[in-house]
């Protein structure tokens, strides 16, 4: 009989907090008055999102976003706009690409959680361990990074 | 074959043949696998998987270009397969079988060569709200490269084509229609027999799309009339990167090539060719020798269980799968047809289909999230996806029940 090693732990994925991001997300809706946007997709699962930024001053001071998606992809939209917010864009940057490294690096596991240094996005950390839903977390921060850049393309995750 | 001991004898015997099944016998998570994703793509029984074997082992060569011994028992494992997939959907020749990668390319294959040359302003192809991409996409093409336009039967609520008003549609503009046996997305049999006879008498053709109904309900394309039948191996317990286009001879006879190369021509100079008979001018380049060898073995697996004993099996599990889920808090069923095939998409409470999908993998139960590449089926609920649970030979009662024990752990994590 063939067996496959456990993999992640459900209870890690399903956080009580990413739960409640993604049943009540922060920041939720379009902002018309906003400095940049961008959209990104995942046309293999039909997640859509959409992302409001309004810049001040080299500052993130609003950012908000629309869509529809997992809770995964919910939670994480909801904990970037909470982590972004008020951030100088370079830091907002430097987290969205750290996010998307980490995510993506074979070689980082869950347990490697201080990368963030921020404990409400470490909570995402146990999405590593389901690697068919690591896109549902990073979609919205590429989308982000997109819209920083000026980027005038849909963003997607294939 | 609704008496309840003849469901009985089947459900019994049905038991001994999911042991054939090796990829069933596992551990996911530490729990027993439950597959429920056979409309994605069904298993493989042991008789395929040696059949498969055995051709690399003994008698792979290449087909139709060697007078030498492998290249003839290549040659013969090939054809004998043609004969076999004749005789299993029932048409009146052999040379009507096209292989083809799946039903994908059968489809496109019509689209291009049947479609074509035919289709200008003013001329349709006709589909229904039900369709998969790949009974869509080809045709947009088509239409797109002849300034033909495409026409889409409306489905009800229950997820049915709604027949009288497809049938109303058909006129003399109408270049093809093309329609799914089965909806892969909701399950919903189609009734073709019905909508081949108005067309005929209008004198348009149809291409059904079969590969969601040919392991599941017996499949005869002369007693339907289908002028083009398409399916896959690879939903029938064959390898993946076989599919099957049958065609009427005197519709395939009158088609250009659709792709060009070795093995569809019987002469080439510089300047001109001339094509091969049928079916061998659609067969350009060296074909999936192997997985023909794989779908004649799973052919002859599914005549041996039977396919009508096959039929009473699933629905006899899916009548007992809906009925279980309707009982399950804040469940709403997708397709409520009243003829179904083996398909069941569901929506639960609000929570996302993906996340059904995680917490149900993490139990060993393989379920399809998402869209199922039905996009307008999706649209015409209003919603961005489904979960769904798919049946096949080898399931059973107490999958169900582990099926439906899983989704208690979804309720409970978002609760």
């Amino acid at each position: 009989m063939a067996t496959q090693k456990k993999t992640g732990n459900l209870k890690e994925l399903y956080k009580k907090l990413v739960i409640e991001h993604a049943r009540k997300p922060q920041n939720f809706g379009c902002m018309e008055l906003h400095s940049d946007s961008s959209k990104g997709v995942n046309p293999l699962c039909g997640d859509k999102i959409k992302i409001y930024i309004l810049q001040e001053k080299g500052h993130i001071s609003k950012i908000s976003f629309e869509g529809v998606g997992c809770a995964i992809s919910i939670a994480s939209a909801s904990l970037l706009t909470e982590t972004l917010k008020n951030q100088s864009v370079a830091q907002a940057k430097k987290y969205a690409k750290n996010f998307i490294m980490i995510m993506n690096s074979n070689h980082e596991s869950s347990e490697n959680k201080k990368k963030f240094n921020n404990r409400d996005l470490e909570t995402l950390m146990a999405v590593k361990d389901f690697p068919t839903r690591i896109k549902c977390a990073t979609l919205c921060w590429q989308t982000f990074l997109s819209a920083i850049e000026g980027k005038d393309i849909v963003v997607t995750t294939e | 074959m609704n008496n309840k001991n003849e469901i009985n004898q089947v459900k019994n015997s049905m038991e001994s043949f999911r042991s054939d099944f090796p990829v069933i016998d596992q551990l996911i998570n530490n729990k027993k696998l439950v597959y429920l994703d056979s409309a994605a793509s069904s298993q493989m029984p042991n008789q395929v998987i040696n059949e498969v074997s055995r051709y690399h082992s003994n008698d792979h060569a290449n087909v139709h270009r060697g007078i030498h011994s492998l290249s003839h028992r290549a040659t013969e494992t090939f054809e004998n397969t043609r004969k076999n997939v004749s005789e299993f959907i029932n048409s009146k020749n052999t040379n009507e079988i096209i292989f083809t990668s799946g039903t994908t390319e059968s489809i496109n294959l019509v689209a291009q060569s049947y479609c074509r040359p035919r289709l200008k302003k003013n001329k349709k192809i006709l589909i229904s709200h039900l369709e998969h991409h790949s009974n869509i996409v080809p045709w947009q093409i088509v239409c797109e490269q002849t300034g033909g336009s495409l026409d889409v039967a409306p489905i009800n609520q229950d997820g049915e084509i709604i027949t009288e008003k497809l049938i109303d549609m058909i006129d003399s503009s109408v270049v093809l229609i093309a329609i799914s046996h089965v909806s892969n997305a909701l399950g919903s049999l189609t009734e073709v027999k019905n909508i081949i006879e108005a067309a005929h008498s209008k004198g348009v053709p149809v291409l059904i799309d079969g590969a969601q109904a040919i392991s599941h309900i017996k499949v005869d394309v002369l007693d339907l009339d289908a002028d083009f039948y398409a399916f896959s191996g690879h939903k029938m317990h064959a390898p993946t990167g076989i599919g099957i286009l049958y065609g009427k001879e005197e519709l395939l006879e009158a088609m250009p090539p659709y792709k060009s190369g070795g093995d569809m021509i019987s002469e080439v100079t510089f300047s001109a060719t001339t094509y091969n008979d049928l079916p061998y001018k659609f067969e350009a380049g060296t074909p999936n020798i192997s997985g023909v060898a794989g779908l004649g073995a799973a052919i002859n697996y599914i005549r041996e269980i039977g396919i009508d004993n096959i039929t009473v099996h699933e629905n006899s599990l899916l009548d007992y799968m809906t009925s279980e889920l309707q009982d399950v808090d804040g469940i709403r069923l997708i397709g409520t047809a009243s003829k179904k095939v083996g398909v069941q998409s569901f929506l639960l409470k609000d929570i996302h289909s993906h996340d059904i999908g995680t917490i149900l993998d993490h139990q060993g139960i393989a379920i399809r999230t998402g869209h199922h590449c039905a996009m307008p089926v999706m649209e015409f609920y209003g919603i961005s996806g489904t979960a769904r649970a798919s049946l096949s030979i080898y399931n059973n009662h107490e999958d169900i029940d582990h099926f439906i024990k899983g989704l208690d752990k979804v309720i409970t994590i978002f609760n």
